[in-house]
Formats: C-alpha cells, structure tokens, sequence
C-alpha cells in the first residue's frame, strides 16, 4: 500500500499518467462520435420507430466523453 | 416494443429500408437469435462489475482501497470506466438490431454489419430466387431451435445467408410460398408464417 501510494505521489509517474489518461479519453472521444456517425448511417439503412431513441443515446455518450475530458483536462 | 429484442417479427409496423419501393411491403423481419448475445451480454455484465472485481482483489492482496491513486484520477477513470462499458454494451447491441434479414413482397434483404464499421447489404428479387436450404446444426441451435437458411439466387450473387435465425424451417416455407405466388401471377401468395 505504502510503496503504491509512493509511486503515484511521484511527478514524473503522475505526468505519464496524465497523458496516458488524456490519450485514452482522446482516442475514446473519436470512436464515440464514430458511434453516432454509424447509429446514422444504421438508421438510414434500417427505419424504425427506435432510430431516434438510438441516436439521441449516441449523442448522449459522445457529449459525456466529451465533458469528462475537458474535465480530465482542467482537474488532472 | 417487440422489434427492440425479438429476433422473429411478423408483418412489422413503422419499418421500412434503404432502396424500399413505395408499392413493397416489409413481409418478416429476422435476426440472429437472442440467444447468439450471450457473449457480449455475459462481457458487459463483466465491464459493469469490474471495479469492484478489482476492489475485492485488490483487498484480498492486502490493498484496502483505491487510495493509492489521487483523488482526481479517482474520478476520471470511474466515468470513463462507465462510459466505456456502456460504449462497448451500446455497439454490441446496436450491431444486433440493425444486422436484419428482410423478407419484403419484392425480394429478400441481407443487412449486415460487421464489425461495427463494416456494413454488407445483400438483396435478390423473389423471382431470382432458385433454391432454399436451412440447416440446424450443433447442440445450441438443437436447444434454442435456430440455424442457417441459404438462399441460393440466378443473379450473379449466388447466395444469401440468413444466419442463425430463429425456426428457418418455417422461414424457408414462407419464403417458398411467397416466391412460388411471385413466379406464377406476379404477387406474392402470402401465407401466416408460423
């Protein structure tokens, strides 16, 4: 427990962490606006009465992503 | 409601495809029996819990809790860790829903998409349509009562899969029917399936 907390309260480890971080919620951000550009293109190919339920979810989740990074951007 | 998880839907309303004629009519809806999601229901079930799997393992090796990491890092990686196992959930099941077999009054529709980026859609008139075949095979498809119908087409496309669709004997039947109603005056003759 002790040595854990050590590692993390190092400023290098903290800053690798951080870009790691950013890198990962980035690379998330972009599948999540491919996931509403896909829900789209699913609902043009396939009507229901669904396809605007699935989209406003899509649109729900890239604009989540988006929020916890800038988040992750300004507290990290 | 039944069209957000029933894999077997008969004359459905307020569905309509890519490339529908105004004078064709959506016949059957089909996708992969429900039972083929096991898998990624079984992994997001997994996703959803992994923090306290992680936690129980963490305190088994003596770790008590998640403070060896700061506070902020905390909170970052437990919405991401949230919105990641929602993502994964959300794809799988929309790859589902939307990977549809169509049976309409003018022809069968394949829709199919693979990986989440990849999308196939297959289509052949009812009057191409040469041969049909189902096949049910191995223990899960005896059990659940699924399998594989291939249609074999005169078009230059040879064949279109619908795979593991629920009862593809009396799909095979109702697609006979209608193709049989096609070739001979021109409409399909149009029979309950089932």
């Amino acid at each position: 427990m002790t040595s854990l907390v050590d590692i993390f309260a190092n400023p290098t480890i903290l800053l690798a962490l951080k870009i790691s971080v950013l890198i990962l919620l980035g690379i998330y951000n972009i599948f999540s606006f491919v996931v509403l550009k896909q829900v789209v293109l699913m609902n043009k190919t396939f009507q229901t009465s669904y396809g605007t339920l699935f989209r406003m979810m899509a649109l729900v989740h890239l604009v989540a992503v988006t929020l916890v990074f800038l988040f992750a951007f300004i507290i990290l | 409601m039944g069209l957000l998880y029933s894999s077997y839907i008969k004359s459905p309303k307020n569905v309509c495809f890519d490339g529908e004629d105004k004078d064709e009519q959506v016949l059957l809806v089909l996708r992969r029996h429900f039972i083929t999601n096991f898998n990624w229901v079984v992994v997001s079930i997994l996703l959803f819990n992994a923090p306290q799997i992680a936690s129980f393992i963490l305190r088994v090796n003596g770790v008590a809790t998640w403070e060896f990491l700061p506070i902020s890092y905390r909170t970052i990686l437990f919405f991401f860790w949230y919105l990641f196992s929602f993502g994964y959930f959300f794809v799988s099941f929309l790859i589902w829903y939307f990977s549809v077999y169509i049976v309409s009054s003018k022809r069968v529709v394949d829709i199919d998409f693979q990986g989440f980026t990849n999308r196939r859609f297959s289509e052949a008139l009812l009057t191409n349509i040469q041969d049909l075949t189902h096949t049910i095979n191995g223990t899960m498809q005896v059990i659940f009562h699924f399998g594989n119908l291939f249609i074999q087409t005169a078009a230059e496309k040879q064949e279109i899969e619908f795979e593991s669709i629920p009862d593809p004997a009396s799909v095979q039947d109702f697609i006979s029917d209608i193709t049989r109603g096609v070739k001979i005056d021109g409409a399909p003759d149009i029979k309950e399936p089932k």
